[in-house]
């Protein structure tokens, strides 16, 4: 099976020598954790990402209530543009929170917020949201209305039904978002790097300094060894509460979405949509907006200057190289996945046993493995023949595509599992060989969810850092590594190069996606 | 006006809607919809399925506002209480247990919010579990009930809180053709022995007759009739409440003789009586005079139960008429029948 010889080799493989080298190193773990700096490193991880969960479930909560419950003129348009932050990559975030919170920024009195917690804890917020308000909000809007109003005509007022009904049904998904959130922010390294500043040391952030420049990897594997364990621990608890959580649910028969009946209902909606709007609006447009204004006046020359390279930089390529190579790796990337996704689809939507279900774990791990481990056991994985491929470029497309398969599997399992199998038979009674029917049949039917999937893995692809940073050298640097490089740099000009960038991946990534959202667009459903 | 929020009087009290109009987004639900249910009596509001009978047991719960008009329970205008204070018990069309809860949760919550203490709540919930046949299933799963067993825990849920008014969506409408008939008389037994005052809507005219001593008619948004269930079934007011009984022979009037040319008329089908033709030979089976006697065709037989239902055309103007035939006459599609229709039973409607 190609997918599952691809996962072997290019994830429990490199991963697999991080752990051991973890283990046996001659830093072993409980020294690692001995260390009261490293330990320090941990705890404030821990409490960072405790943090951006808190402030996330804050914000995203009362938002997922108005999502999920109330109808209103341009939900779909407000929905969309809750979730563009989800999809956006972690340089552009980190860049419009940079021009958003930094010296040069318009916050009033002159207030800067990058380099502090503050800052971190509203990037993750700006970023995670989404998580909050699609998981949360989409159970609400699942949940049948009427079992709270069953409570109220029991007597219960609107808090105690809510207490008493609605939220020991909503805990589930509530538990799998702050679950979620916590471990996205746990593993967060680009705002960490950009907003969070030199000085702000997670673990993720820890094991890249380690590398590249201590050139210790002991004890970067003991680092990455904790994290493993740590996001073991969690997802363990959160599977846990939630298995203890879960219920059936009965589902809503009727539109659970009603239009706000009360002028306190609309100044809720009201409000929170203004809280989401500002969050999510303004830093993005502060990025366009940026990128061609510099020193107070409109100008066009960070776009122009893109095109050349920047003397005594630590950039090796000039911005435009970095776009093409961008476009390549995904390209590539995406040539990698969706092969290997729809063959692992096609396998798994048709067996059920033991074996099927352990390739797809192995398929999903690498979306609980954080990017800085897995480019980490590239380096010190892939340096043997005939599979030293450290200086070379499809090293990056490769561990693009490892992260992307995850996701294009989750959206092509769905769509072969309510293919009929009999419609096969039919192809094959017409006379079709047995490939040709599957090609006949399944492919026919799974061309809009492949065309979805080949939009979240270029968009993935082209946004992804964590791993590109480690693994990526300079001739082959990637867009969001570029962006990077630019904000490390002092001066409004590399600032406006950035944020040009920025808005060039933004476009990318929001370009992909939208093309794979128009052409998935009314998916056929079977009987 | 009685004390706000205080206990409710557990005794049945009357209901009234006084012209209620409810609106869902642009959509006129209830359009001046007026009626009173006696204390203590059960009534069922028989409409077509959209006619707004789910809506109207919302407006009385308040789990639905109403744009105008008023809703009175006893002697109170409730129209503006929210739903905890108007003392009503709703059992739901498909239920809608708690499905976080046990049986004794899901039956202990009205209690438990009204500040019973544990030992208390825990008699009651006992108390309603036996009195719906289910003693001992408190510490189950509600997931692992059958459709009759959440029918009786909705309806014990519903009832120990109480309530003053019992609203019944559909109540057999889940069940199994075989249960209806047993569910049918234990739940009358129930709520008599409740003295609630029920209130259910149903589409079925037989679980309409079944539960209810009064019925009323839900047409546009409003009760065109009601009254004792006898008395309705036998005068409905329009064709659309002749169709909602039951009735199958709602028939133009200038189809039948003697009844004019404008109109319609219910023809009851016990009032039609199938002779043997006269051209086949046979005695006429009654002494009715055939000069009333309409001649016609038999184009469908069929055997319902004990009962034999003959569809027959009037000859000339091609009327079908549905009626019951005498269960020792061979009956066959295609025989000539003369067809007497009493004129007591049948009611001109507009």
């Amino acid at each position: 099976m190609p997918p599952l010889a691809f996962a072997l080799v290019f994830y429990a493989w490199p991963v697999g020598s991080v752990l051991h080298l973890g283990l046996t190193g001659d830093t072993p773990i409980g020294e690692v954790l001995a260390d009261p700096a490293l330990r320090r490193v941990v705890g404030f991880t821990a409490w960072q990402a405790l943090l951006s969960t808190a402030a996330t479930l804050a914000i995203g909560l009362p938002l997922a209530h108005v999502m999920g419950r109330r109808d209103f003129r341009g939900r779909k348009a407000v929905e969309t543009l809750i979730t563009v932050p989800f999809v956006l990559p972690t340089t552009v975030v980190g860049t419009a929170f940079v021009l958003l919170l930094g010296p040069s920024g318009p916050l009033p009195g002159g207030l800067t917020l990058t380099n502090t917690l503050a800052g971190v804890v509203l990037a993750h917020l700006f970023f995670n949201q989404a998580v909050v308000v699609r998981v949360v909000g989409g159970h609400w809007a699942r949940l049948d209305p009427d079992l709270a109003g069953a409570a109220r005509t029991m007597g219960a007022t609107r808090w105690q039904a809510f207490r008493e009904v609605t939220w020991p049904l909503l805990r589930p998904a509530v538990l799998s978002a702050a679950a979620i959130v916590f471990l996205f922010t746990f593993t967060s390294l680009g705002i960490i790097l950009i907003v969070g500043g030199p000085r702000m040391t997670t673990i993720e952030v820890e094991i890249l300094r380690q590398t590249r420049d201590f050139l210790d990897l002991p004890t970067a594997a003991g680092l990455a060894l904790a994290q493993l364990v740590a996001i073991s621990g969690v997802l363990a608890v959160s599977a846990g509460l939630q298995q203890r959580a879960a219920v059936a649910t009965s589902l809503a028969r009727r539109q659970a979405r009603r239009r706000p009946t009360s002028a306190g209902e609309r100044l809720w909606i009201g409000t929170n949509l203004g809280v989401a709007g500002l969050l999510v609006g303004f830093p993005l447009a502060l990025l366009v907006l940026r990128s061609v204004r510099l020193d107070g006046t409109w100008t066009l020359a960070a776009w122009r200057g893109l095109g050349t390279l920047r003397r005594g930089t630590v950039l090796a390529v000039s911005p435009a190289d970095a776009v093409s190579t961008t476009l390549q790796s995904a390209g590539l990337a995406l040539l990698i996945a969706l092969p290997l996704g729809l063959l692992a689809a096609l396998v798994l939507a048709r067996t059920r046993r033991r074996a099927a279900t352990a390739m797809d774990a192995l398929l999903t791990l690498p979306l609980g493995t954080s990017a800085v481990t897995i480019g980490f056991g590239f380096l010190i994985a892939l340096d043997t023949h005939p599979l030293d491929l450290r200086t070379s470029p499809v090293l990056t497309p490769i561990a693009h595509a490892l992260v992307a398969l995850p996701f294009v599997i989750r959206i092509l399992v769905p769509a072969a599992r309510a293919i009929d199998p009999a419609l096969r038979d039919v192809a094959r009674s017409l006379g079709a060989s047995p490939l040709r029917a599957i090609w006949e049949v399944d492919l026919g039917l799974l061309a809009r969810p492949l065309a979805v999937a080949a939009g979240f893995a270029f968009a993935i692809s082209a946004g992804e850092f964590g791993a590109t940073v480690f693994i990526a050298r300079p001739e082959y640097t990637t867009v969001p590594v570029a962006i990077y490089r630019l904000l490390g740099q002092p001066g409004a000009s590399a600032l406006a190069q950035a944020a040009a960038l920025s808005v060039i991946l933004l476009a990318l990534v929001a370009g992909a996606i939208g093309v794979a959202e128009w052409a998935g667009r009314g998916e056929r459903t079977l009987a | 006006m009685t004390p706000q929020g205080g206990n409710p009087t557990p005794r049945g009290q009357a209901v009234a809607l006084e012209d209620v109009h409810v609106e869902l987004g642009a959509t006129q639900i209830l359009r001046g919809a007026s009626l009173r249910v006696p204390p203590e009596s059960t009534t069922a509001v028989l409409g077509a399925s959209g006619a707004g009978k789910t809506t109207m047991l919302r407006a009385i719960a308040g789990l639905v506002a109403v744009s105008a008009g008023r809703v009175r329970i006893g002697g109170d205008d409730v129209t503006a209480w929210p739903p905890e204070r108007r003392g009503v018990g709703l059992v739901f069309q498909d239920h809608l247990l708690f499905p976080h809860r046990s049986v004794a949760g899901n039956v202990g919550l009205a209690p438990r919010l009204a500040g019973a203490p544990g030992h208390e709540v825990a008699r009651i919930v006992d108390e309603w579990l036996e009195r719906v046949g289910l003693a001992g299933f408190g510490t189950r799963d509600v997931a692992t009930l059958s459709g009759g067993q959440r029918q009786r825990v909705a309806l014990a849920r519903a009832l120990a809180g109480r309530p003053r008014v019992v609203l019944l969506d559909e109540p057999l409408g889940a069940l199994d053709v075989a249960l209806r008939e047993e569910v049918a008389s234990q739940l009358r037994d129930l709520l008599a022995s409740a003295a609630a005052t029920s209130l259910l809507v149903t589409h079925d005219p037989i679980e309409a007759t079944s539960l209810a001593d009064r019925i009323a008619i839900l047409d546009g948004g409003r009760i065109v009739q009601d009254g004792p269930a006898r008395d309705v079934w036998a005068r409905p007011v329009n064709a659309t409440a002749a169709h909602l009984l039951g009735h199958v022979n709602v028939v133009p009037a200038s189809e039948l003789p003697g009844w004019g040319q404008l109109g319609q008329v219910v023809v009851p089908e016990d009032a039609i009586t199938l002779h043997a033709s006269a051209g086949s030979g046979q005695a006429p089976h009654s002494g009715a005079t055939t000069a009333s006697a309409l001649p016609a065709h038999v184009v469908q037989v069929t055997q319902r139960g004990p009962v034999q239902r003959v569809v027959v055309t009037l000859d000339g103007h091609g009327l079908r008429l549905s009626a019951v035939a005498d269960r020792h006459r061979v009956v066959l599609p295609g025989d000539p029948v003369e067809v007497v229709i009493a004129r007591e039973p049948c009611v001109p409607v507009a």
